[in-house]
């Protein structure tokens, strides 16, 4: 009875999630996505140059998707050296994959669907030796006064309260599952899309939309004191 | 869910994340670091990638054990036929001294009562213990 409630509550909320969803997208600061023609054409040519051994092309390509890819280690494992190692690691596997790669996909999700197979692999095996190493914060995060006005909302004095708040933030993220974060991160701060999310995590939109849900209330609860 | 304060609080929190960044000029040299590690040779793929099969590891770890199994049952299988043979040898009636002195060589023997039309010299762990010799002691009784 009270699972039935439970799931009856995720279904309600799930759509009205997915109502708000588009008009909150639209207002949402995300990082550059790639392009559907133009660049998508281009990755063809360079994946067949480098198929070919022109290094320069590969180069192109690690260059185009280097700064998401290793966002994405990044938030997963809030450790930079971490994220360093898996990051080049993506790309070295994926250069190695090059020829098994059929097209099926871009090759920017496919080259994302390597970074999340590494990742969790990664953190499978790490289990819970948890240790931070965070980036610093960039101080671009001035131009974007919603995000100053919440924080400094919470407390008078800024700079130690954002060092604070990305410490507990981000241990929030680490206790959530390795599935979880990886939808909040992909879609909270990555700012893929659901349908994006599922084809690289291979799996269906109501799944990604439910384990969405789940993971933020999650945080609401780790980070209670900070949401007040 | 979507809409409720305490989501958008979360959403904005994450927010914060957006803005924390690696060091500077950190993916300028990225690229240069991943080109580098894989003309170093670390971008080759193994034989079995270049077959075409993409193994897993427990898939590996499998193929392994499957593997070693067959060698183990194969070095059992050779050593009962080479028993078999050389108990033949051993109660074979026409043991005479040439085929005692052929053994003694190293040589291969056929008895005559044998269905083996090859002989053998024993397994090869048999050639590399002993020499490449087979000298059974009832041999010697029955020659007497």
């Amino acid at each position: 009875m009270v699972n039935t409630m439970k799931s009856f509550a995720i279904t309600k909320a799930t759509k009205l999630e997915a109502e708000t969803e588009q008009a909150q997208e639209q207002q949402r600061p995300v990082p550059p996505a790639p392009k559907e023609d133009a660049e998508a054409q281009s990755d063809v040519d360079l994946v067949k140059a480098a198929r070919n051994g022109d290094m320069r092309a590969y180069d192109q390509l690690v260059q185009r998707y280097q700064e998401r890819i290793y966002a994405t280690v990044y938030h997963m494992t809030s450790n930079h050296e971490d994220a360093n190692d898996l990051a080049q690691e993506t790309f070295i596997k994926a250069y190695s994959a090059l020829k098994s790669f059929k097209g099926d996909s871009s090759f920017y999700t496919w080259v994302y669907r390597i970074a999340v197979n590494k990742t969790i692999n990664f953190l499978k095996q790490r289990k819970n030796k948890v240790s931070l190493s965070l980036n610093d914060v960039d101080f671009n995060i001035e131009n974007d006064p919603e995000l100053v006005a919440f924080v400094s909302d919470k407390t008078p004095r800024r700079d130690i309260a954002l060092a604070e708040l990305q410490e507990k933030l981000n241990g929030a993220m680490q206790k959530l599952s390795e599935v979880h974060r990886m939808v909040v991160t992909l879609h909270d701060v990555q700012g893929l899309s659901h349908e994006e999310i599922a084809d690289i995590m291979d799996c269906n939109v109501g799944t990604v939309r439910s384990r969405l849900f789940y993971a933020r209330q999650q945080l609401q609860a780790y980070l209670s004191d900070y949401l007040k | 869910m979507g809409s409720s304060p305490d989501n958008d609080a979360v959403e904005k929190l994450l927010r914060l994340k957006r803005y924390e960044q690696p060091p500077p000029r950190y993916f300028s040299e990225f690229s240069g670091r991943v080109i580098s590690r894989i003309e170093r040779g670390e971008g080759r793929s193994s034989w079995w990638e270049r077959l075409g099969f993409d193994l897993r590891p427990a898939l590996a770890a499998g193929a392994g054990m499957v593997a070693c199994g067959l060698i183990v049952y194969g070095v059992a299988t050779t050593d009962g036929e080479a028993v078999g043979a050389t108990s033949v040898m051993a109660f074979s009636p026409d043991s005479s001294a040439e085929s005692k002195s052929l053994l003694a060589n190293g040589e291969q023997t056929v008895s005559a009562n044998s269905t083996n039309p090859v002989g053998t010299y024993g397994t090869p762990i048999d050639r590399t213990v002993f020499g490449g010799r087979i000298v059974p002691a009832q041999f010697q009784l029955g020659s007497q």
